[in-house]
């Protein structure tokens, strides 16, 4: 394996790679990267078991092709130190490999391709591509809810729902949930997944908002994005996700209309008093009002007052502030509908702007 | 046959079941491997876990050339996950059981299955136990949990009830004379062989531990004929390993009882079966990495076996 590479160029996808190597690592390899010469191009691939980065690179210098593992770490601080704009030449001799860039020449250990723990590429049973943005947005409407460490292990991730023309997200950890949903015409067919917590934080890091299109395959164990610079592939959680729909209030004529941002800061002002340990606001349905209480074990109280038109019957219920305000910052501007569910005393929150809010908030009470 | 089983000939019949289990689509979903130390439980539930992982299996025989099998050989395959204690004798923690969920949670990363060998099973305190209860109740799709005791009695009941039980039998004292005579390691007295498997022998042997045996079968002879102190007996056994000391003593022990039944001393042999117990018990509480004062429980227990 020889190739020589412009620094620059291979920055980004090695820290995008080194990255998802955990510094905890079982083995000794998973401290390495693997790295693939074939066709004139790099390809940089580093796991922690759990999900996979591949970095892919066109060479432009002609290469011999070759793969090997290198330790990850070492590879990127050196990349790092070397002048900009410096040609990186790599070659593999026996079992070491010599980075040379202008005057600097370093020999790194190490390990064969073949004792390497790379992801095996799952049967799939469904592909389709969609914009990265929306793919963001989708998982940044969603991910705050994911439970954590819940023995329920099905909850420690987020369910991706494909339905007919349509895709979606769904977090919850019992206390709240978060749904998103976006229109996609290509989907015909119904399937769901649960991607762990670790998967969807790597897709956070790694999709931009733009239009650029990736390929999602959702494979039997597997769920991979890939575009034409990565792939990243993550490990699926084994297990059946709730039947969320169960969680959703019936329409009722307990419903309010608010301004997003009144709220938010009257929640915000009040909170400032509730108790540190369970963050609670007590909410007061009325004919003309909505009042936030909070206090605190030192007894000091707070009190907002938000006029709103309501016609139903008067209420005070108790919830987790902290809830609250995540799901208000995930709504966009202007109005939100909150409709308070017949039989649990849930609250629904999605936006009044859109004729269809496409993400849905629900969030338990709690006693205070 | 694969090579890794055919070297331990005494496992053929139980690697047998374990083909039929899988042809049949009958392993079950748990299974406690037991027997005495010694008798190669690790290196079965390994090649069970070849077997199972493996890319192109024939009638439940790992290939040994695939992928997957060089991963398992080189123990660094994804889907095969050893629960054990950190350090030896340690007990295995909670948060490495909780590690272990989480990780049967998951899908395999490969496409085929996903193994977890908890060894030593005594090891495993309740709390621990308990949580593991929990996915033996609900497992995930294609998992096998392959749990290790010496001593199954000493595992919680409710564990023991969800699992099947394996038993890994002990080969005859021939066998294992047969058996070490080809890893080179000879001058094995029979007596040696009836409570302990020869993988333990041979590692005994590797460790330059061996003449061990020796020793302490004299010390105990001359303790018993009172021309050994106790203190002095007691203070050799603790320059030994706590694991080595305690095994050197039941073989001896054992021997003890054989001779006193070849010459009919019924209630000598009653008596001396008595004290193995005694023994038994510290083994036991050394299994599950009980913090004991060594030096008090040597003493304690030559005062139970002074004569
Ligand atoms: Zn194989």
């Amino acid at each position: 394996m020889k190739f020589t590479i412009q620094r620059e160029l291979l920055l980004k996808p090695l820290q995008m790679v080194v990255g998802v190597v955990e510094r905890r690592q079982t083995l000794p390899i998973l401290a390495n990267i693997l790295v693939t010469v074939k066709n004139q191009q790099l390809s940089l691939l580093g796991t922690d078991l759990e999900v996979e980065m591949i970095g892919r690179i066109a060479l432009s210098q002609p290469a011999e092709s070759g793969q090997v593992t290198i330790p990850a770490k070492k590879l990127l601080d050196i990349c790092r130190s070397v002048p900009e704009q410096a040609l990186v030449q790599f070659i593999l001799e026996e079992n070491r490999v010599v980075v040379k860039a202008g005057r600097s020449r370093f020999v790194l250990q190490t390990l064969p391709a073949i004792d390497f723990p790379f992801f095996e590429e799952s049967p799939s049973a469904h592909a389709f591509e969609v914009s990265q943005g929306e793919l963001r947005y989708l998982l940044e409407q969603t991910h705050f809810a994911i439970a954590s460490q819940d023995v329920r292990y099905y909850l420690n991730g987020m369910l991706l729902e494909l339905s007919e023309q349509q895709l979606r997200t769904v977090a919850t950890d019992g206390h709240r949930m978060a749904m998103c949903t976006i229109r996609l015409p290509q989907i015909n067919d119904f399937q769901q997944v649960i991607v762990p917590r670790k998967g969807v934080n790597e897709l956070l890091r790694l999709l931009e908002a733009n239009d650029d299109l990736v390929k999602v395959t959702l494979g039997q164990h597997h769920v991979r994005v890939e575009s034409s610079d990565f792939t990243l592939t993550s490990k699926l959680i084994d297990g059946k996700y709730p039947d969320y729909h169960k969680v959703l209030p019936k329409p009722s004529n307990r419903l309010v209309n608010l301004n997003r941002d009144d709220f938010k800061q009257a929640l915000s002002r009040v909170a400032i008093l509730s108790s540190e340990k369970f963050r609670g606001v007590l909410i007061k349905w009325s004919e003309d009002a909505l009042v936030l209480e909070a206090s605190n074990p030192e007894h000091e109280e707070a009190e907002e007052r938000l006029e709103v038109s309501y016609l139903g019957a008067s209420l005070a219920l108790g919830f987790n502030v902290v809830y609250l305000l995540d799901v208000l910052n995930s709504l966009p501007p202007g109005d939100v509908r909150m409709v308070l569910g017949e039989n649990d005393n849930s609250i629904l929150l999605e936006s009044a702007v859109l004729a269809q809010g496409i993400s849905l908030y629900v969030v338990m009470p709690v006693l205070l | 046959m694969s090579s890794t089983i055919s070297n331990y000939p005494w496992q053929a019949p139980l690697w047998h079941d374990f083909q039929q289990a899988v042809t049949l689509n009958r392993l079950p979903h748990a299974l406690l491997l037991h027997g005495l130390a010694g008798t190669g439980k690790g290196v079965f539930a390994k090649a069970m876990a070849q077997a199972l992982l493996c890319e192109q299996p024939l009638e439940a025989m790992a290939c040994q050339q695939c992928r997957s099998c060089h991963l398992l050989k080189i123990d660094h395959h994804p889907d095969a996950y050893y629960l054990q204690p950190t350090e030896v004798g340690k007990g295995i923690k909670i948060d490495a059981v909780r590690d272990a969920l989480a990780w049967l949670a998951l899908s395999p990363q490969q496409n085929r299955a996903k193994v977890l060998i908890i060894a030593p099973l005594e090891q495993l305190n309740n709390a621990a136990a308990n949580a593991l209860l929990k996915n033996l109740e609900e497992p995930t799709a294609n998992t096998t949990l392959i749990l290790i005791a010496e001593q199954p009695a000493l595992v919680l009941a409710t564990l023991r009830s969800r699992c099947q039980l394996w038993l890994m039998p002990l080969p005859t004292p021939a066998e294992s004379q047969v058996w070490l005579a080809t890893q080179g390691v000879t001058k094995i007295e029979e007596a040696w062989l009836t409570q302990q498997g020869p993988l333990q022998l041979l590692a005994r042997h590797q460790a330059g531990t061996l003449d061990q045996q020796q020793l302490i079968e004299q010390q105990l002879d001359a303790f018993l004929t009172q021309k050994l102190a106790l203190l002095k007996f007691s203070k050799s056994l603790q320059s030994l390993t706590t694991s080595d000391a305690l095994n050197g003593l039941q073989v001896a022990w054992q021997r003890h009882i054989t001779l006193a039944l070849q010459s009919h001393q019924q209630a000598l042999a009653q008596q001396y079966c008595e004290q193995l117990n005694a023994i038994m018990h510290l083994k036991a509480l050394a299994l599950a990495g009980a913090n004991l004062n060594w030096p008090l429980q040597w003493d304690a227990l030559l005062c139970q076996l002074k004569p």
